[in-house]
């Protein structure tokens, strides 16, 4: 959903606003945020596996499903019916591992990963 | 080929068990696991995933009626989630819509379009289905045929084999001999009972009758739909849906109503619900019909209608129209169900049209309805009532998924 400035000032009879004929969209942030409106959703970041990565607890995931995952990317993958964000790299072999961005946390590696989607922002509020 | 060049192809998107489908999106441990949707009051099964249909529980029945069946095997059952399945549904439907010419949103979890003639209409179908896949989790199936009836045929075939399906020349006559007369697009069980008497048992017979008698004994829809059939375009896309003809509220009650304070208090709330549709729907209604409902297994059906003095979209006026309904209709029994429709719409803009000579009350009536309904849209539905619908909370259903796509609390947690 778009905002849309409303132009409240009344004018009085023959003094125009010499802003009116300069009135543009507001900005959105979801503009900025999002390339896939269909393919894009939010998640709640719930674990501290990917700190190092500026991942935090609380965080929202902008998330792009219509993207294919690349080497290094940052992911959301199904890992026994769970969802978890970790980054995507492969070993020699070309198989696919999931690294955390945190020491605590060891990289998973199986033979079917399923990747849910590529994670292209974070959105934090502090207040 | 030979009807590509002719006419243009027609498909029919269909979303496979969209409800349980979007419970999954969001819930990967549903995926493989026997889900059912519940209606409103989680009262019956409105939708069930394949392993549900594969335990045989039946599309509408009673919830209570299988829970024997769902804790036997482990069944998920979950209210409906709108708000969820809403946000679903317009996101595939955009995703088509960028691929097809012409498209038609036919219901939630359906919608007809044509292909641009440049593509092999199937390899192109199955990278619109891959895609929709990708996107938004939703498993689709296609239908491909030269009309909208030969494609809801497609579809369900479609269902059946990789996703998509064609008919065509070649293998129209073969998919119709194997289809049953019942399984038509648009031909329920009385007509089809109808054609079984006149020797009419598949899709392929009633496409060869004799055009006269059908059109004699069957009217003109029926003919319609033997062209189609045929492969005869007779059926247009309708990108602009006709306005709705009726709007209905009725709710299964968890607990039978027995006293008149509460059915009244609940038709008042329905009535409300109605109202707050029309207005969105920038029409007024001239008539309501109330209906109540007794127990399983007789379900005694009992309804009256009420005409208003004129088209209105004023809630009170609604109000006041099912409460005297409902005080007819009660007669001291166990009531299960309840429900009011509004009939006979004419358009808003048809009054607004004279604002300025309407009654000064009309203007008021307006205003408050407007100011009713913005503020319901601001703080949520139910922010503010009609003390006639009592203090009953806006009911969610107990077994609702949280609404992952449309509210910021409710966000899947990743770990």
């Amino acid at each position: 959903m778009n905002t849309c400035p409303l132009l409240l000032h009344s004018v009085n009879a023959g003094f125009p606003s010499p802003a009116d004929d300069f009135v543009e969209m507001q900005l959105n942030i979801h503009d900025h945020l999002i390339k896939h409106p269909c393919a894009s959703f939010f998640l709640r970041v719930g674990g501290e596996s990917m700190k190092g990565a500026g991942i935090y607890p609380g965080d929202i995931l902008v998330v792009d499903r219509s993207l294919q995952a690349q080497k290094s990317d940052i992911v959301i993958a199904i890992i026994e019916g769970e969802f978890t964000v970790k980054q995507l790299k492969f070993n020699q072999h070309g198989k696919p591992r999931l690294i955390a961005a945190n020491r605590a946390y060891a990289p998973i590696e199986c033979d079917n990963i399923e990747i849910w989607g590529v994670v292209t922002g974070v959105v934090r509020k502090y207040k | 080929m030979s009807s590509a060049n002719t006419n243009e192809w027609i498909a029919l998107a269909d979303c496979n068990n969209f409800y349980a489908s979007c419970e999954r999106c969001f819930n990967p441990q549903l995926i493989g696991r026997a889900i059912v949707i519940l209606s409103n009051n989680d009262g019956c099964v409105i939708a069930r995933s394949a392993e549900a249909k594969a335990l045989g529980i039946q599309m509408g029945v009673p919830f209570f009626e299988i829970r024997p069946l769902v804790e036997m095997h482990g069944v998920l059952a979950y209210s409906s989630n709108f708000p969820l399945y809403g946000d679903l549904s317009a996101r595939v439907m955009q995703l088509l819509h960028v691929h097809a010419q012409e498209i038609e949103f036919y219901s939630i979890d359906e919608a007809f379009f044509t292909l641009p003639t440049t593509h092999c209409p199937e390899s192109y179908c199955t990278s619109i289905k891959e895609q929709v896949q990708q996107c938004t989790g939703i498993p689709i199936s296609i239908g491909i045929a030269s009309t909208k009836t030969l494609a809801k045929i497609a579809s369900k075939l479609a269902k059946k084999s990789r996703g998509t399906f064609l008919i065509q020349e070649a293998n129209r006559q073969q998919v119709l001999e194997n289809t049953l007369i019942e399984d038509i697009w648009g031909i329920g069980r009385r007509l089809s009972k109808r054609l079984q008497n006149c020797g009419i048992r598949t899709a392929w017979q009633l496409a060869m009758a004799d055009e006269q008698y059908l059109l004699k004994r069957f009217g003109v829809c029926m003919l319609r739909t033997s062209h189609e059939l045929r492969g005869i375009p007779s059926l247009a896309l309708e990108n602009s849906p006709e306005a709705k003809q009726s709007i209905r509220v009725s709710r299964t009650f968890p607990e039978s109503v027995h006293d008149l304070d509460s059915l009244l208090q609940q038709l008042s709330f329905f009535a409300d619900r109605a109202c707050q549709k029309l207005r969105q729907e920038q029409q007024k209604a001239l008539y309501v019909d109330t209906f109540i409902e007794g127990p399983y297994p007789t379900r005694k059906h009992r309804s009256t209608r009420f005409y208003l003095d004129s088209p209105s979209d004023y809630t009170p006026d609604f109000i006041h129209a099912v409460e005297l309904s409902g005080q007819k209709l009660f007669h001291h029994c166990e009531i299960r169900k309840a429900g009011v429709t509004l009939h006979h719409f004419s358009s808003k803009n048809a009054w607004q049209q004279d604002f300025f000579s309407l009654p000064r009350d009309h203007q008021k009536q307006n205003t408050l309805m407007q100011q009713f309904d913005s503020i319901n849209q601001k703080f949520g539905k139910g922010s503010l009532r009609f003390l006639s619908s009592g203090k009953r909370e806006f009911s969610r259903g107990a077994r609702l998924s949280p609404r992952y796509t449309t509210s910021w609390n409710d966000l899947a947690l990743v770990k």
